[in-house]
């Protein structure tokens, strides 16, 4: 028996812990590739009108996909690590020398990596035809677009995914090479901190919160498409603040109260609350920015889609201006039917006009607007 | 000849902002070859920092520790690993078995870690666990057996590389009082017939009354010293009557350990 069989045991036997962590990174690895696949699809890369719009808007879904992901991976890890702290004082109590210990981590995270890789992809590989499928209803395609799984869309994957896993391993790494040997062995006894409410951090994320949303609701169309990103970081950044604040906010109001307080069941929930909230504040809020940066993404393709995918109803964007592009599409397409797609020939035929808005942010028109 | 010899030890904590607390101040300390060295004193006494300074977890703010003649705030990085894993031996107040591997692993585990070959490891550890009655668990898991065995199985990890010494905090902290015996007689045992040299911080007059030497330490310092004669239960009274002259010290709950 050596230190890389007990390593390897040690995964093993603690192996609930393990596939949890390597379940939700192999399911963000597949989403990714599924949605690389999209962005790449040969037959969204023609040149017809919109072709810039509608690769452009699922590029920057797989962006946004990815940044999540990140953060995702990281809050996971930490908590991981966190949780073997102690092991790791042991080992360096019985002699496990800093490069042995750092090995090990190293090689565990690498390989946990590796698997996620391994079984996204090929969970992603199972579902692209499903995926694809699902897409070419949403179009209304004549047929389904023909599952398309090149090169790029692999190597994109893997790289993007590889440099991740690698980053939260060094990550990791430095955490425990950092921390000493009592740090580490007396990780679990710290007594914790009670949270304060720090009301500048309340107040910047609801500020954050509230430009954010103001700017996404802006009259001009402009301003909507410029702002995807900005107000995707304010909202996210105000919703973490809020989330953290918020929380603790209420309940030391309601510790405040002592007529409420004061009695068994509020007594040990408020109390406890506070500290498990304050725990669990960042997935909390992880979540609810994924959800809802996930929920952003596809309604924005889903319109793009739509719109280009709609016929050239031009007379009618161009004078409205002012409402949502999102019901105009809507409306269009639902206007359009069938007819749009009579001619057979090409399957992914779009018609000749774009919204004004994507030549203002782009700079370039891939066809004239038709007034 | 001396095992372990500390000079002149002085640990303070803070600075920079904070107020600095002096948990050890001027702390010397030998301990002989084959001796069982008590430890104790009242919370916030400087026994738990004196013990991370001879386990070479901490690191003195000044005076030094030597252990069989190397000077161990000298060492760095890897030869302090070694050093650790080849010299020195612990037992925890809370076990610290390592949960996935079986009792017979986790006895194994410093072997394991030095690359002894295996036939050397099962021969060792069929030794050991026939001495201190722990044959029958070797195939268990930690959270399948009791306390009392799971801190015996503790102990024989913290002797089978044969190190210097033994060192150990709180012990029997978190056992029963028939466990805490058995405990105590496995040390003893182990003392006396293999010439363990063992040094032990505790808070427990009962186990306490085992060793052969106990130092005091109050606030830092050496407060006193008193050596067992022929009987363990009079060793036993003249601890109480220390620590009650020391105050603080009996009936202190030991959560409050620092």
């Amino acid at each position: 028996m050596s230190l890389w069989q007990i390593a390897a045991r040690n995964v093993w036997r603690n192996r609930g812990r393990y596939l949890a962590y390597l379940g939700s990174a192999a399911f963000a690895v597949m989403i990714y590739f599924i949605y690389t696949a999209l962005a790449r699809h040969p037959q969204l890369q023609g040149d017809y009108a919109g072709a810039w719009g509608v690769s452009e808007g699922i590029r920057a879904a797989s962006v946004l996909i990815a940044g999540i992901t990140f953060l995702f991976l990281m809050t996971s890890n930490a908590a991981f690590v966190r949780s073997r702290k102690k092991e790791f004082g042991l080992w360096s109590l019985m002699g496990v020398t800093r490069g042995q210990l750092m090995a090990v981590v190293l090689w565990e995270s690498l390989f946990i990596g590796a698997a996620a890789l391994a079984i996204g992809l090929g969970f992603g590989l199972l579902f692209l035809r499903l995926f694809f499928m699902a897409i070419s209803v949403l179009l209304r395609l004549p047929e389904a677009l023909p599952i398309y799984a090149g090169p790029p869309v692999w190597v994109q994957t893997l790289a993007v995914f590889g440099a991740f896993f690698a980053f939260v391993s060094v990550y990791s790494l430095i955490d425990i090479v950092r921390s000493t040997v009592i740090d580490l062995i007396r990780a679990e006894r710290k007594p914790r901190a009670a949270p304060t409410f720090r009301w500048w951090k309340a107040l910047l994320g609801l500020l954050l919160v509230v430009l954010g949303y103001a700017w996404a609701s802006a009259p001009s169309p402009t301003a909507i498409i410029l702002g995807v990103v900005p107000v995707t970081i304010m909202v996210s950044l105000g919703t973490v603040f809020l989330m953290q604040e918020g929380s603790i906010a209420v309940l030391s109001w309601l510790r405040r109260r002592e007529g409420f307080y004061y009695r068994t069941s509020p007594f040990l929930t408020v109390s406890h609350l506070q500290f498990k909230l304050q725990e669990n504040a960042r997935v909390l809020a992880n979540t609810a920015v994924a959800i809802a940066v996930i929920l952003t993404a596809v309604s924005t393709i889903y319109t793009l889609l739509v719109v280009f995918a709609g016929p050239g109803r031009v007379g009618d964007r161009d004078g409205g201006g002012g409402t949502a592009p999102a019901r105009r599409g809507g409306m269009g397409a639902h206007r359009s039917g069938d007819s749009a797609w009579g001619a057979g020939h090409r399957p992914f035929r779009l018609p000749g006009s774009v919204l004004p808005l994507f030549q203002d942010a782009a700079g370039v028109g891939s066809g004239a607007p038709a007034a | 000849m001396l095992v372990l010899e500390a000079k002149g030890l002085t640990k303070v904590y803070g600075g920079r902002g904070k107020v600095a607390t002096r948990a050890l101040n001027n702390l010397s300390l030998q301990v002989r070859k084959g001796e069982f060295l008590g430890i104790m004193g009242p919370s916030g006494s400087g026994k738990t920092t004196l013990l991370n300074l001879l386990a070479t977890i901490d690191r003195p703010t000044s005076g030094s520790v030597a252990i069989e003649g190397t000077d161990v705030g000298q060492l760095r990085g890897e030869k302090l690993a070694l050093f650790r894993r080849r010299r020195l031996g612990f037992v925890f107040q809370d076990y610290n078995l390592l949960d996935s591997l079986t009792i017979g692993e986790n006895i194994a585990l410093p072997l394991v870690l030095d690359r002894v070959p295996v036939n050397i490891i099962k021969e060792r550890l069929r030794l050991l666990a026939a001495q201190l009655g722990i044959d029958d668990i070797l195939g268990k898991y930690p959270y399948e057996v009791s306390g009392g065995q799971q801190q015996r199985a503790a102990a024989a990890r913290a002797i089978i590389h044969e190190p210097a010494v033994i060192l150990a905090d709180e012990p029997t902290g978190n056992l029963d009082s028939r466990s805490a015996k058995d405990l105590m007689e496995t040390l003893v045992m182990l003392n006396s017939m293999a010439g363990v040299t063992i040094v032990m911080v505790t808070h427990d007059a009962f186990a306490a009354s085992h060793c052969q030497r106990i130092q005091f330490i109050r606030d830092g310092q050496l407060y006193t010293e008193i050596r067992r004669g022929e009987s363990r239960e009079a060793f036993f009274q003249q601890i109480l009557d220390v620590l009650s002259l020391m105050g603080g010290g009996r009936g202190e709950p030991l959560a409050n350990r620092g």
